[in-house]
C-alpha cells in the first residue's frame, strides 16, 4: 500500500529560508542588496518613531534650505524636512509595493497555471489581454486612468497591478506547461489528483523561486511607476509626501534648489539598486543546479 | 514567408481592435458619464446634455462602438474638445518629434550595446565583464524619472552643458536639444540590451558550430561579427520589439522633464485639461505603432534565420 | 610529423584541479593513421584537442607537443590559430550541429579556406565544388547554396571531410567522426575516409571508442586510459598481442568478438578513477585482473623504455 503522505515530503521552510540568507550574504551583491533593502523596509515599518520632523510641518523659515546639521537633507518648498519626508515616502511606496505586486500575483500566477495547464481557451484570451496592455505605452495608459478616474494612490496601485500581470502571467504559464511534463506531475495525476490538486501541491510550489527573483527585479518597476506618476502629477495628491511627488517639487524647483531634486532621487536610487542585486543574488543562489532540496 | 507576414498581421489587428475596444469600453461605459468628466463639474446640466448629443453617448452602446470604429477606419480621432481641431492633425504634428526622440534613444543604445554585450560574452568573467555587468544592472533598472531629472540636473542646471528644454529650430540646434534627452532615454535601454546581447551570445558560443570555425583558424572577431552576430541578434530583436511600450512610455516622461513636444506632452497637456479625446487618441496611435513594431520585428527575425522561414 | 612528449594537460575546475591527460608520449609518423582509443573520460578527447590547439584558455599545459618538429605550445596565439585550417584540419563528431545553420554551405566551405594563402573566393568556390563531387555528393553546385538543415547527417558529415581535406592539411584529427551516425552511414563515410585516404598527403589521428574500426583504417593504435597512454603499437600486433591488461579487457568485451549468443555483454568490472584525484600508481590497478601488490604504488615505466612502441605495465618488466 502506498502511503501518500505529502507532509512527509514537504520540504521544512525554516532552515531553507537561513541558509538562502547566509547564500545571500555570502556574495557582494547579495550583501549590498540585503542592505539597502533592510534600510528600505526599516524605514517603511518604523516610519514615524524614526523620523525626525514631522513630513507634514510647515516651517516657512527654511524654505528650500539646503542640508545642514539641523535638517539633514535640507527642506522643500514649504520648509519641510526632506528627510522626514523620504522617510515617509517609503512607507506610502513599499504600500503600493506589496499590494500591487500581491495582487498582481495573485492574478497572474492563477491564471497562468491554469492556462499553462491546459485550459486552452482561457489561457488565450488572457493572453490577449496581456498583449494589449502590453501594447499600451504605461505611462499614456496610466494618464488616460487617470483621468477617468482620478487620481491617487489607488490609480497608481491599479497600473502597477495591470502592468505586472501579463509578466506573472507569462512567466507562470510557461513554467506551468513544462513542470506539467515532469515525471511527478505525470505520477500524481496517475495516482488520481485532481486537477486543482496537482496545481496547488506540485505546482505552485515550484513556480516560487522564479516569482521570487522577478519579484525582486519588479520592485524597481512599480517605485518606476508611481515615480513617473506622481511625478507628473497623477499620483500621490499633495501634501501627502511619496518619491514620486518629492521629484516632482524637485523639478518644480532644480534652478532655485537642486538639492530637492537630488535628494529626492535618493531613495529611488536605493531602492533600485538594492533590489535589483537583490534579485540577481537570489537568482543565483535560487538557481535549481544549486539547491538541491527535495521540492519533490 | 508571405503567409506568416499575412498571420502577424491578422493577430495585430486583433490586438489592436480589443485595444479599441477596451478603450472605447473605458471611455464610453464604464466612468459614467465622460461628458461631465470632459466638460468638469462645474458644468451646466444643458452644455453636458448637448455634449452628450453631440458625442452621440445618447445613442445605443452598439451603435456608438460601430460609429467609433467607423470613424476611426477614416483616420478621424475625433476633435479636440476645445479647439474643435480634429486630433489627427495634432497627433501628426507632434508625432514626428517623438519618433526622433524614441528612434534616437533607441539607436545609440542599440549601437553601444550590441557591440559591448558581444565583447562581455566573449569575455565571460573578466573584469571588464564584471565590470559592465554591474554598471548595467543598475542603469537598467533605474526609472526613467530619476534618470531624466538627474541628467537634467547634472549637465543642464549644474554644467550648463546642454539646453534644458524645447525642440531647438534649425538642424544642428535640434541635434544639441536632443542630444540629452535622446541619451536619458536610451540609458536604461543599454544595459537591458548589454545584458540580453550577452546572453544570447554565450549560448550561441556553446554551439558547436563555433568550434568549427574556430578549428578552421578563423579569427574571433571575425566569426563573431560575421557568423554569429545574425543568429546572437534575432533574440535580441524579439525583446526589443516588447519593449517598445516601454520605450514609448519612457519617451513620455522625457519630454515632459525636457519640455519637448511631442506625444507624451500632447497628451500629458491634454490630460491635465481632461480633454480626453486627446489623450484617446495618443493611446490609440501608440499601439498602432507598438504592433507595427512587433510585425517589424518578426519578420525581421525570419529573414535573419532561414530555420524560421523554412519552418513557416 | 607529431612528436608528443610527457605532455600532460589539466584543468581548474569547481571540485578541483582534473587531469585529464597524464604524462602522454607518443608519435604519429607522417603519412600514417594513428588510432586512439579510450572510454569516455580516458581523456582521448582533451587529447585530440590539444593537437587541434583547440584548448580553453583555463587549460594548463606542460611537457612537447611537436607539429612538424615545432612546439605547438611555445608559440603564440595567433601562430596556432594559422595553423588551424593551413597544416591542421579536424573532422568533429556530431556533424549536426557542426555547421552554422544560418549560413549557406557554400560560404562556409569558402571561408575554411581562408588560411590558405592566394586562394581568391573564386579559387575557393570551384575546388569546393569539386571536393563535394569527389566525396559523393550529388549536384555539388546546388549544395553550395543550401543551408545545413537541409541536408542529411551522412551528407554534412562528408561535408564536414571534404572542409577539412580542403585545406590540404598534413595532420587530420577526426574525432569519432562517425559516432553520431546510424549503422548504415557510419559505414558510407568509413569507406569513404578509406577511399579518400590518398587525398591526405600528411598523417590522420583518428579518435574512437571502436576498436573494430581501429582494426580496418589504423596503421597503428595508442590505448588511453585515465588519461594517461598504456599501450601503442602497430594495429596488427596489439590487437592479436595485446600487451596490457587494460587492451586485453577491451578486445575481450568487444561484442564482435562474441562466439555464441548471449544476453550477457562483458564489462569491465570497476569504474575509473575521479579525474580530481591525484594518482598514485597504475591508473588501472583497481581494475586489473592481473593487478599485483606494487601495482598501486609505482607508476609502471614505459616498457620497451624507447621507441614509438610500448605498454605500461609491471608485468611487463618483471
Amino acid at each position: 500500500m502506498i502511503s501518500a503522505r505529502d507532509d512527509e515530503m514537504e520540504p521544512r521552510p525554516a532552515p531553507a529560508i537561513l541558509k538562502l540568507l547566509r547564500n545571500l550574504w555570502g556574495s557582494a551583491a547579495g550583501r549590498v542588496g540585503l542592505s539597502c533593502v533592510l534600510l528600505i523596509v526599516a524605514c517603511a515599518l518604523l516610519d514615524s518613531r524614526i523620523v525626525p520632523y514631522d513630513p507634514n510641518a510647515i516651517d516657512v523659515s527654511v524654505r528650500l534650505a539646503a542640508p545642514s546639521l539641523k535638517h539633514w537633507l535640507g527642506a522643500d518648498q514649504l520648509g519641510r524636512d526632506l528627510l522626514s519626508r523620504i522617510i515617509d515616502g517609503s512607507r506610502v511606496v513599499m504600500g503600493i509595493v506589496v499590494v500591487g505586486v500581491g495582487v498582481a500575483l495573485a492574478i497572474g500566477m492563477a491564471a497562468g497555471v491554469i492556462a499553462g495547464y491546459g485550459f486552452r481557451t482561457l489561457g488565450a484570451v488572457f493572453a490577449l489581454f496581456c498583449d494589449v496592455i502590453r501594447s499600451l505605452p504605461m505611462m499614456l495608459f496610466a494618464l488616460a486612468v487617470a483621468s477617468l478616474i482620478g487620481t491617487g494612490l489607488g490609480t497608481v496601485t491599479l497600473i502597477v497591478i495591470l502592468f505586472l500581470i501579463p509578466v506573472y502571467f507569462r512567466v507562470s504559464r510557461n513554467q506551468t506547461v513544462v513542470l506539467k511534463q515532469s515525471e511527478y506531475v505525470t505520477a500524481a495525476r496517475a495516482m488520481g489528483a485532481s486537477s486543482l490538486r496537482v496545481m496547488l501541491k506540485h505546482i505552485l510550489p515550484n513556480l516560487v523561486g522564479q516569482m521570487v527573483v522577478l519579484v525582486a527585479m519588479d520592485v524597481p518597476t512599480v517605485i518606476g511607476i508611481e515615480a513617473g506618476l506622481s511625478f507628473l502629477g497623477e499620483g500621490a495628491r499633495p501634501p501627502l509626501a511619496t518619491w514620486g511627488s518629492l521629484l516632482r517639487d524637485g523639478f518644480a524647483f532644480i534652478r532655485e534648489a537642486p538639492h530637492i531634486a537630488l535628494v529626492a532621487g535618493l531613495p529611488i536610487l536605493i531602492a533600485t539598486i538594492g533590489f535589483t542585486f537583490l534579485g540577481e543574488a537570489l537568482r543565483d543562489s535560487l538557481d535549481p543546479r544549486v539547491i538541491r532540496g527535495p521540492r519533490h | 514567408m508571405l503567409w506568416y507576414g499575412v498571420r502577424r498581421i491578422a493577430y495585430g489587428s486583433l490586438v489592436l481592435v480589443t485595444a479599441v475596444g477596451m478603450m472605447f469600453w473605458f471611455i464610453y461605459v464604464v466612468p459614467g458619464d465622460p461628458a461631465s468628466v470632459i466638460l468638469g463639474p462645474r458644468a451646466d446640466e444643458a452644455h453636458r446634455i448637448a455634449l452628450r448629443a453631440e458625442m452621440g453617448l445618447d445613442k445605443p452602446i452598439p451603435l456608438q462602438f460601430a460609429r467609433f470604429v467607423e470613424r476611426l477606419s477614416v483616420g478621424d480621432l475625433g476633435k479636440d474638445v476645445m479647439t474643435q481641431e480634429p486630433i489627427a492633425g495634432l497627433i501628426a504634428h507632434v508625432l514626428p518629434s517623438t519618433l526622433a526622440l524614441t528612434f534616437a534613444g533607441l539607436g545609440w543604445a542599440l549601437i553601444v550595446g550590441v557591440p559591448i554585450g558581444c565583447w562581455c560574452a566573449m569575455h565571460r568573467d573578466s573584469w571588464g565583464d564584471r565590470l559592465v555587468g554591474i554598471v548595467s544592472m543598475a542603469t537598467l533598472a533605474l526609472p526613467t524619472t530619476i534618470l531624466g531629472i538627474y541628467a537634467l540636473l547634472l549637465f543642464a542646471v549644474t554644467l550648463h552643458w546642454l539646453p534644458a528644454i524645447g525642440l531647438g529650430s534649425g538642424v544642428g540646434d535640434k541635434f544639441r536639444h536632443l542630444l540629452l534627452p535622446a541619451l536619458t532615454l536610451g540609458l536604461g535601454w543599454v544595459g537591458y540590451l548589454i545584458r540580453a546581447v550577452r546572453a544570447s551570445m554565450l549560448e550561441v558560443l556553446q554551439e558547436n558550430h563555433v568550434r568549427t570555425f574556430r578549428a578552421f583558424g578563423v579569427p574571433e572577431p571575425r566569426l563573431a561579427r560575421r557568423y554569429l552576430l545574425k543568429i546572437t541578434i534575432a533574440p535580441v530583436i524579439a525583446v526589443v520589439a516588447i519593449g517598445m511600450g516601454s520605450l514609448l512610455s519612457n519617451a513620455v516622461i522625457i519630454e515632459i522633464i525636457f519640455l519637448r513636444p511631442g506625444i507624451g506632452r500632447l497628451a500629458y497637456d491634454a490630460v491635465l485639461q481632461r480633454n480626453f479625446p486627446i489623450v484617446l487618441g495618443a493611446v490609440l496611435i501608440a499601439a498602432v505603432f507598438y504592433v507595427i513594431c512587433s510585425i517589424v520585428a518578426e519578420l525581421l527575425i525570419a529573414s535573419l534565420d532561414p530555420r524560421v522561414r523554412s519552418s513557416l | 610529423m607529431l612528436d608528443i612528449a610527457d605532455f600532460s594537460v589539466a584543468y581548474p575546475t569547481d571540485r578541483g584541479r582534473v587531469t585529464a591527460v597524464r604524462d602522454v608520449t607518443l608519435q604519429v609518423r607522417e603519412g600514417e593513421v594513428l588510432g586512439l582509443v579510450g572510454e569516455s573520460g580516458s581523456g582521448k578527447s582533451t587529447l585530440a584537442n590539444a593537437i587541434m590547439t583547440l584548448l580553453p584558455d583555463s587549460a594548463e599545459v606542460s611537457g612537447r607537443m611537436a607539429f612538424a618538429g615545432q612546439d605547438l605550445y611555445s608559440l603564440d596565439r595567433a601562430a596556432r590559430r594559422r595553423l588551424r585550417g593551413n597544416g591542421v584540419a579536424s573532422v568533429f563528431q556530431d556533424p549536426f550541429t557542426a555547421l552554422n545553420p544560418v549560413v549557406k554551405i557554400g560560404r562556409q566551405l569558402i571561408e575554411f579556406q581562408r588560411q590558405k594563402a592566394g586562394r581568391s573566393a573564386a579559387e575557393a568556390k570551384r575546388l569546393a565544388i569539386d571536393m563535394l563531387g569527389r566525396m559523393g555528393i550529388s549536384d555539388p553546385a546546388g549544395r553550395m547554396k543550401q543551408y545545413s538543415f537541409e541536408l542529411s547527417g551522412g551528407i554534412r558529415q562528408r561535408v564536414m571531410i571534404a572542409a577539412a581535406l580542403l585545406t590540404e592539411p598534413r595532420l587530420l584529427i577526426a574525432d569519432e567522426p562517425t559516432t553520431a551516425l546510424d549503422a548504415t552511414t557510419e559505414l558510407q563515410v568509413i569507406e569513404l575516409l578509406r577511399a579518400s585516404r590518398h587525398l591526405v598527403r600528411g598523417s590522420i589521428v583518428f579518435v574512437t571508442h571502436d576498436l573494430g574500426l581501429v582494426a580496418e583504417l589504423c596503421d597503428r593504435v595508442a590505448v588511453m586510459y585515465a588519461g594517461e597512454v598504456v599501450e601503442v603499437g602497430a594495429t596488427p600486433s596489439v590487437i592479436a598481442n595485446p600487451r596490457h591488461p587494460y587492451t586485453r579487457a577491451l578486445l575481450a568485451c568487444d561484442p564482435r568478438r562474441m562466439i555464441e549468443p548471449s544476453r550477457r555483454f562483458l564489462t569491465i568490472p570497476g569504474k575509473a578513477p575521479d579525474p580530481v584525484s591525484v594518482l598514485q600508481g597504475c591508473a588501472f590497478a583497481s581494475r586489473c585482473a592481473e593487478v599485483l601488490a606494487g601495482c598501486a604504488v609505482e607508476r609502471p615505466p614505459r616498457w620497451p623504455a624507447a621507441g614509438e612502441e610500448y605498454a605500461r605495465c609491471v608485468r611487463l618488466t618483471s
